[in-house]
C-alpha cells in the first residue's frame, strides 16, 4: 500500500475514530460452506454476450445457485470473447451438469476444459 | 470530497489562526501523519518564551525530560509552556501510554495553546479515556481551545459527546466556525438525537452563525443506517432542491448510491446546472437509478448538451436503461454537424462493446474528418466481435500514421492479444519515440520475450512503470532481471521492494541488512523499514538478531517493521511484543500496522499470529477492529471477508466507512471475485448499494 494510501487511512482512521462498544449487527453473514464440505472445480472457456460489464453479469447469474462457490476468471482473451473461468463449486448442492446448464443458457458458447 | 474536504481545512485554518497556530505548530507539524524522517525546527517556535530563557541545548534536554516522564507522571505537562513541548512524532509515538497527561494537559494547564495542541494530539492517538478531559473543554473561554476540543470527539465519536456539543451550539456567542465543527463532530456520532438535529439543521436558512445545512447534510449522509430510506430519501431530495451548490453537490452523489426512483424529479432539473460537476453528476444518478422516468429524461437531454463529457455520460446511462433508445440516438448523433461530435459517438460505442455498434462504426470510417476515423477504429477494437477484425485489417497500412497505429492495435486486441507480431514489426521498430514506447508497453503487456530487456531499460530510466515491470518479470521470469532491479532498489526505488520479496534475488539479503543499516545511519527510518521488510521475505532466519538490533528506535513504525520481520524469521518470542505495540498504538498508526502485518507470507507465522488478530478483530475500538480484519483480508481474502462485511454494515458510520476505505485500497482480483460474490447474496438493501458502489468501481476483475 502507498503512503499516500496509508495516510488517508490513517486520517479517515482519526476522523472516524473512537472505540465504542458495537453493538453486536443483526445481519449474520452467510456461514461459508465448511471446510469438510467437498469442492469440485469446472473450468470452461465462454465467449460471453458483448457489454460493459459481461463478466460480472455473468457472475451474478451464477451465485444464483448456490452451488456455485467462487467464481474467477483467467486474465487474457478479450473482454468478453474466448475467456477462461474457473469455478469451484458444491457437489452436495448442485451438478456439473446444471451449472454448464446455467452456462450454455447465459453465454453465446460454452466450452469445457483448460485454455488452449 | 475534495471541495467538502478544503472548506473543512480552511475552517481549520480559521479556527486555529493568530496567536495560537505559532503557539502549536510544532505538535501539528504534519496534519495527517507526523513525518519522522524530518527533524522539527524548533528553533522556528515563537510561542512566546514563558519563564527563564533557555538554550537551545537546555530546551532540548528539558523536552527530552519531559518525554521520558510523559508515561509515567501525568501531571508532567500541567505546567509546560509550547516552546516546551516535546515534538509530536515524539509523544505519538508514546501511543496510549502518553494520552493521560495528555488529558491533564487539556484541563490543567493554564496556556490555551498548549490545551489546543494537546487535544489535537489526543485525536490522533484516539484514546476514550480522554473524551471527559475533551468534553469538558467544550467550556473553555478560547475558541481555539473548543474547536480543538471538538475535533479530537469528533475523532473519537461517543453519544455522551453529544450534550456537550448541543450546548455549545446552543449558544448564540460561539465562533461560525466552532459551530461548522461541531456540526460535523454530531454528524460522526452515529446517534438517534443527533440526527434529529441534523435533519433540522438542513432545513434551516442561512444565518448570522453561517450556513450549518452543508455539514448538517454530510453528517444525515453518514448516518444514514439510523434512518429510514423514506426519511433519507427525502432529506437528499431536500437537498437537490436547495438551490445551495455545496448541498446539491454532495446530494447528487448521495442519489446515485441511493438509487431512489423518488429522486428523479429533483435530479431531472439539475441536468441544466450551472456547475457542470453537478450536471454530470446528475445524468449518473439518473443512470444508476434507471427507472423508465429517469430513462426519457435523459433522452431529451441529448439535444441540449454542449459538452463531450455529459455526451458520455447520458450514452452510458442509456446503453444500461435502454440500448434501443441508445443506438437510435447514436445513430444520430454519428451525423451530427460538429465533429468532435460524431468523434465522441464513435468512442462511447467503443466502450459500451456491443457488437450493435459495428454499423455505424463502419460507416464512421468514411468521415472526412481524420479525428473521427481515427476515433472509429479504435473504438472498432473494443467491440468483442469478429467481425469487426476484418474491417479494421484494411487499415494496416494506412498512410495516416495515426490511424494506421490505431489500427494495429485494434487487430491485436481483436485476436485476443495475439497480433505481437503486428506491434513489433510495424510499431516497435518507428523512429517516433512516443509510438515506440506505447508499443513496447503493450508488447511487455502480452509478455514478449523479445523487448524485456528494453523495458528494464525504460525502468531504470524511470520511463516506465514499476507495474509493467512487475506482470512482465513474473510472467516471462526474465533472466537477469532480478539482480537489475536489486541494483535500482539500492539506488532508492523502494516501489520495488514487493516484487524483490517475490523474486527472491539471489545475495539479496545481505544487501537489504547493508541498506537498512545505511538509511538508519542517515535517519531514514523509511528506507530502514522498507529494507528490513525485503530482509524477512528473502528469509535470512541468521540474522534475526541484527533485524532486532537495527529496529531499535523511538519509532514505533520501525519498531513494528523489526518485530513483524523478526517474527518472520523465526523469532516467537517476539509475536507477543507485535502486539503490545499495536495495542498501545496511536490510532492514526493503525493502518500502518495493519499493512505491516498484511505483509507476512509465511503460513506458519501467520498461523501463530492469527488467533490474536482474531481476538482484536473484536476489539472495543473499531480502528483496531477494522485494522485487524485487513490483516486478515490480507491474508486469506475467503477467510477475511465475513467480518469485514460485518463492519460495512455496521450502523455506526466510522466504523462503516473505515471499513470501505480499506476494501477500496485492496486491488487484489481475487478480492473482486469476492466481493461480487458477496453483492450477488447480499440481503441488507444499505449493504447492497455499498458493495455495488465498490464492485462498479474496481471494473473487470483481472490483475
Amino acid at each position: 500500500m502507498r503512503s499516500a494510501s496509508l495516510i488517508g487511512l490513517a486520517t479517515l482512521a482519526v476522523a472516524c475514530g473512537g472505540a465504542r462498544e458495537s453493538a453486536a449487527p443483526p445481519w449474520i453473514a452467510e456461514a461459508p460452506p465448511g471446510p469438510d464440505e467437498p469442492r469440485a472445480e469446472l473450468v470452461v472457456r465462454v465467449d460471453l454476450e458483448p457489454s460493459a460489464t459481461c463478466e460480472e453479469a455473468l457472475d451474478a447469474i451464477l451465485y444464483r445457485t448456490r452451488g456455485v462457490d467462487l467464481a474467477r476468471w483467467d486474465a487474457g482473451g478479450s473482454r468478453c470473447r474466448e475467456r477462461t473461468l474457473r469455478l469451484r463449486w458444491l457437489p452436495r448442492r448442485t451438478s456439473e451438469d446444471a451449472i454448464l446448464g446455467v452456462l450454455r443458457k447465459n453465454t453465446r458458447s460454452v466450452e469445457k476444459g483448460p485454455p488452449r | 470530497m475534495r471541495g467538502r474536504r478544503k472548506l473543512a481545512l480552511a475552517v481549520l485554518a480559521i479556527a486555529f489562526a493568530l496567536p495560537t497556530a505559532v503557539a502549536i505548530r510544532p505538535a501539528l507539524a504534519d496534519e495527517e501523519e507526523p513525518d519522522e524522517s524530518e527533524p522539527e525546527q524548533k528553533a522556528t517556535r515563537k510561542g512566546g518564551p514563558k519563564g527563564p530563557a533557555l538554550s537551545p541545548e537546555e530546551l532540548a534536554k528539558r523536552r527530552r525530560k519531559i518525554l521520558d516522564t510523559l508515561t509515567t507522571d501525568e501531571n508532567v505537562l500541567i505546567n509546560v509552556s509550547t516552546r516546551e513541548l516535546p515534538a509530536s512524532p515524539d509523544i505519538l509515538n508514546l501511543g496510549r501510554r502518553g494520552a493521560k497527561a495528555l488529558a491533564r494537559c487539556v484541563s490543567d494547564n493554564v496556556d490555551d495553546g498548549m490545551r489546543s495542541a494537546c487535544a489535537s494530539m489526543l485525536a490522533k492517538i484516539g484514546d476514550r479515556a480522554a473524551l471527559p478531559a475533551l468534553q469538558g473543554a467544550l467550556e473553555a473561554w478560547d475558541p481555539h481551545v473548543r474547536g480543538a476540543a471538538i475535533e479530537a470527539l469528533r475523532a473519537m465519536p461517543d453519544p455522551s459527546s453529544y450534550p456537550g456539543l448541543s450546548k455549545l451550539l446552543g449558544r448564540e456567542d460561539e465562533e461560525t466556525s466552532n459551530r461548522f465543527l461541531a456540526v460535523r463532530a454530531l454528524g460522526a456520532l452515529s446517534y438517534a438525537p443527533a440526527v434529529k438535529d441534523l435533519r433540522r439543521m438542513l432545513r434551516e436558512a442561512p444565518g448570522d452563525h453561517g450556513d450549518l445545512a452543508v455539514p448538517a447534510f454530510e453528517g444525515i449522509w453518514r448516518s444514514r443506517a439510523l434512518l429510514s430510506r423514506a426519511a433519507l430519501v427525502d432529506d437528499v431530495a431536500f437537498a437537490l432542491r436547495s438551490g445551495r451548490r455545496e448541498l446539491v453537490l454532495p446530494a447528487a452523489y448521495a442519489s446515485s448510491e441511493l438509487r431512489a426512483e423518488g429522486l428523479v424529479p429533483a435530479l431531472i432539473p439539475l441536468m441544466q446546472n450551472p456547475d457542470v460537476r453537478v450536471r454530470n453528476r446528475a445524468v449518473f444518478a439518473l443512470g444508476k437509478i434507471g427507472s423508465p422516468s429517469a430513462t426519457t429524461a435523459l433522452v431529451a437531454q441529448i439535444p441540449k448538451v454542449r459538452e463531450s463529457r455529459m455526451l458520455n455520460n447520458i450514452a452510458f446511462a442509456l446503453e444500461r436503461l435502454d440500448p434501443r433508445s441508445f443506438y437510435g440516438t447514436a445513430k444520430g448523433l454519428s451525423e451530427h454537424k460538429q465533429a468532435s461530435i460524431r468523434m465522441n459517438t464513435a468512442f462511447v460505442l467503443g466502450d459500451v462493446r456491443r457488437a450493435d455498434g459495428l454499423g455505424l462504426l463502419s460507416k464512421a470510417l468514411g468521415d472526412q474528418n481524420d479525428f473521427v476515423r481515427v476515433s472509429a477504429v479504435a473504438a472498432l477494437g473494443k467491440l468483442d466481435t469478429k467481425e469487426a477484425a476484418p474491417i479494421v485489417e484494411r487499415y494496416l497500412d494506412d498512410p495516416n500514421p495515426s490511424l494506421r497505429e490505431e489500427a494495429i492495435y485494434s487487430a491485436h486486441a481483436l485476436s485476443g492479444g495475439k497480433r505481437s507480431d503486428l506491434l513489433f514489426d510495424k510499431l516497435y521498430s518507428s523512429p517516433r519515440q512516443d509510438t515506440k514506447h506505447r508499443a513496447l508497453l503493450a508488447l511487455s503487456q502480452a509478455a514478449d520475450p523479445r523487448v524485456g530487456p528494453d523495458l528494464l531499460a525504460c525502468f531504470e530510466n524511470r520511463q516506465c512503470p514499476v507495474d509493467a515491470v512487475d506482470a512482465y518479470v513474473k510472467k516471462t521470469k526474465l533472466e537477469g532481471a532480478a539482480g537489475r532491479l536489486l541494483i535500482q532498489w539500492v539506488r532508492g526505488r523502494t516501489e520495488l521492494t514487493e516484487l524483490l520479496g517475490q523474486l527472491k534475488p539471489p545475495g539479496g539479503a545481505p544487501l537489504a541488512m547493508s541498506a537498512a543499516e545505511a538509511s538508519l545511519a542517515h535517519g531514514d527510518r523509511r528506507g530502514t523499514a522498507s529494507a528490513l521488510d525485503l530482509f524477512a521475505d528473502l528469509g535470512d532466519t541468521s540474522g534475526r538478531a541484527r533485524v532486532l538490533e537495527v529496529s531499535k528506535s523511538e519509532s514505533v513504525r520501525l519498531r513494528l517493521h523489526g518485530l513483524v520481520a523478526a517474527s518472520r524469521l523465526g523469532g516467537v518470542a517476539e509475536d507477543a511484543k507485535i502486539f503490545a505495540e499495536i495495542d498501545n498504538l496511536a490510532q492514526i498508526y493503525l493502518p500502518h500496522a495493519s499493512t505491516t502485518l498484511g505483509h507476512v507470507a509465511e503460513p506458519a507465522v501467520r498461523a501463530r499470529l492469527l488467533p490474536e488478530i482474531e481476538r482484536r478483530k473484536r476489539a472495543p475500538d473499531f480502528a483496531m477492529r477494522a485494522a485487524m480484519a485487513n490483516v486478515h483480508l490480507a491474508w486469506d481474502g475467503e477467510a477475511g471477508l465475513p467480518r469485514v462485511l460485518e463492519l460495512v454494515g455496521s450502523k455506526e458510520g466510522a466504523e462503516r466507512d473505515l471499513a470501505l476505505r480499506y476494501l477500496q485500497r485492496d486491488r487484489r482480483a481475487q478480492t473482486t471475485w469476492l466481493l461480487r460474490r458477496a453483492l450477488a447474496r447480499e440481503g441488507r438493501p444499505e449493504v447492497r448499494d455499498l458493495l455495488r458502489r465498490l464492485v462498479d468501481a474496481r471494473g473487470p476483475g483481472q490483475e
